[in-house]
C-alpha cells in the first residue's frame, strides 16, 4: 500500500504515542495491565469513533478455526494529534496485535499496545498505562 | 509470533530510540494527504513566556487562544510538562469534607467511583470540572463583555458575561450553574452559582450540594500561559473554602479535534462489575 511504502521508507518504523491517548477512562478500571496479549490475523474493521477508535481483527489457528478480536484505542483526536491516523490502518491488512487484557474476562476484548503490520513497521500505542495514570491522574 | 518478553522489548527499545524522530517521520509522509501535524506533540517542550500578555482594546488581558492543560502547549508524552502545578511548590490541599460527607465518600467503593466518574458515566463535566478535571484542550473567545469557552471535551461550551452583572435571582440549577465575571485589575473573577448536584469536583467522589458556589480566577501573566485558579465554597458539604493550586494552561497552535464521550460499553461493563460486587457482600 502506498502508505505503508512512504512511512515505512525500508526501515522499521515505530510510531509512539506514549500520551494518555487512553483518557476517556480509567484504563485499570477495564482492563489489567499486568496481563498482556498478542494475536496475530488480519484487520476485519476499522471504526474510527468518539469516544474511542478500535479495531477489529480475526486471527485464524492451524486448523482454521477463526476467531474474532476487538481491540480498544483512543480517542480520535488524541490519536490524530499523536500523528496516527485512521489511513494507517486498512481492512485486509495482516498485523500481530499486542494487548492489555480486559478485567472483565472477555478473552477476545484487548487495550491496544502495539500493532506490528506486515513490512515491519509499528505503531506504539504506550507502553506503561500505570504511569500514565499515575502522572495524569484517573482520567 | 515473538514471544511476549522479546516483543515487550523490542517495542520499549524503540520507543525509547525512536521516541521523537519516529513521528515526525511519519507525519512528513502524510498518508492522507491532509495530516495535522502539530509539531509541539512530538516532543516535550515546555514553553517559555513567548511575549508580554496580549490586551484587548479595553486595556484588559486578553484570554483568547487555544489551551492545552500543562506545559507544552499541545499533547504532549512527557509526564513532566503535562503537570498543571507542582504539589511541592503550590500544594492543594484535599477538599475539607464535613464529617458525613467525609464517611459518604469512604463508604464508596473502587465501582462507585468508576460509575461516579464523568469520563465513565460520560456527563458533562460542568463547572469547575471543566477546569479541574478537564485533560483535553479548549478555546477561550473574548468579546467586549463576555468569555466564550469552547471545550473539546464534549464539545461543551460556555459563555460567560464580564460585565459584573449580578447573578440570576432565580437560576435553574444547570451543569456549568449561572456564571457572572468581573476584572480585578489584570484576573478575571468568574462566579458560579446554582450548579447540577450530579457532577462531580473530582474524579474519586467529590460530590456537592445545591449551596456550591465556585469562584474561578482566570490570568494570562504572558503569551504562551493561562492560570486558573479555583475556589470551591459548599456549606452543605465542606467545613470551609478549597482552593485549588493555580493550573497552567499553555497556548497551543492548532485547532480543537471534536471529542465526544459517547460511552462504548464501559457503563455496562461496570455495572456488571457492581453486580459482582454486590453479590459478594
Amino acid at each position: 500500500m502506498k502508505h505503508k511504502v512512504q512511512i515505512g521508507l525500508g526501515l522499521l518504523l515505530v510510531l509512539v504515542a506514549a500520551i494518555p491517548l487512553w483518557a476517556h477512562h480509567s484504563i485499570t478500571a477495564e482492563f489489567d495491565t499486568s496481563k498482556s496479549f498478542t494475536a496475530k490475523g488480519t484487520i476485519t474493521k476499522v471504526e474510527w469513533v468518539n469516544p474511542h477508535a478500535y479495531l477489529y481483527m480475526e486471527s485464524k489457528d492451524e486448523k482454521g478455526a477463526v476467531t474474532a478480536y476487538s481491540f480498544e484505542t483512543g480517542p480520535p483526536g488524541n490519536l490524530r494529534r499523536a500523528g496516527i491516523l485512521r489511513t494507517m490502518f486498512a481492512v485486509g491488512d495482516s498485523v500481530s496485535i499486542e494487548a492489555y487484557a480486559a478485567k472483565d474476562g472477555s478473552s477476545h476484548l484487548g487495550l491496544v499496545k502495539s500493532i506490528q503490520f506486515a513490512d515491519g513497521h509499528s505503531i506504539v500505542m504506550g507502553k506503561d498505562p500505570k504511569e500514565i495514570e499515575r502522572v495524569n491522574g484517573k482520567e | 509470533m515473538r514471544s511476549g518478553f522479546g516483543y515487550r522489548l523490542f517495542a520499549v527499545v524503540l520507543t525509547a530510540l525512536l521516541l521523537t524522530a519516529s513521528l515526525a517521520a511519519a507525519q512528513n509522509a502524510k498518508p492522507d494527504g491532509n495530516a495535522s501535524s502539530p509539531a509541539n506533540a512530538k516532543k516535550a517542550v515546555r514553553l517559555g513566556p513567548g511575549g508580554p500578555t496580549p490586551r484587548t482594546a479595553d486595556g484588559h488581558p486578553d484570554l483568547s487562544g487555544v489551551w492545552f492543560a500543562g506545559q507544552a502547549g499541545g499533547q504532549t508524552f512527557d509526564a513532566g510538562a503535562r503537570r498543571q502545578f507542582d504539589p511541592k511548590v503550590t500544594p492543594e490541599e484535599p477538599p475539607p469534607f464535613q464529617p458525613w460527607a467525609l464517611a459518604k465518600v469512604k463508604a464508596m467503593t473502587t465501582t462507585d467511583f468508576e460509575l461516579g466518574r464523568a469520563s465513565v458515566n460520560c456527563m458533562p463535566r460542568g463547572v469547575p470540572g471543566l477546569v479541574l478535571i478537564n485533560p483535553y484542550p479548549f478555546q477561550l473567545v473574548q468579546t467586549p463583555g463576555q468569555l466564550v469557552q469552547l471545550a473539546e471535551l464534549n464539545n461543551n461550551f460556555r459563555v460567560i458575561p464580564t460585565d459584573g452583572r449580578p447573578h440570576d435571582p432565580d437560576p435553574d440549577p444547570t451543569f456549568d450553574g449561572d456564571e457572572t465575571a468581573h476584572w480585578d485589575g489584570d484576573t478575571l473573577v468568574v462566579d458560579t452559582i446554582s450548579i447540577d448536584e450530579r457532577t462531580w469536583n473530582n474524579f474519586v467522589g467529590w460530590f456537592h450540594s445545591d449551596q456550591e458556589h465556585v469562584i474561578e480566577r482566570f490570568t494570562r501573566p504572558d503569551l504562551n500561559h493561562l492560570f486558573v485558579q479555583v475556589t470551591v465554597e459548599d456549606p452543605k458539604v465542606l467545613t470551609k473554602p478549597w482552593t485549588s493550586a493555580p493550573r497552567v494552561w499553555t497556548l497551543g497552535h492548532e485547532k480543537l479535534q471534536e471529542y465526544y464521550c459517547t460511552n462504548n460499553q464501559d457503563v455496562d461493563q461496570y455495572k456488571a462489575l457492581k453486580d459482582k460486587e454486590t453479590s459478594k457482600k
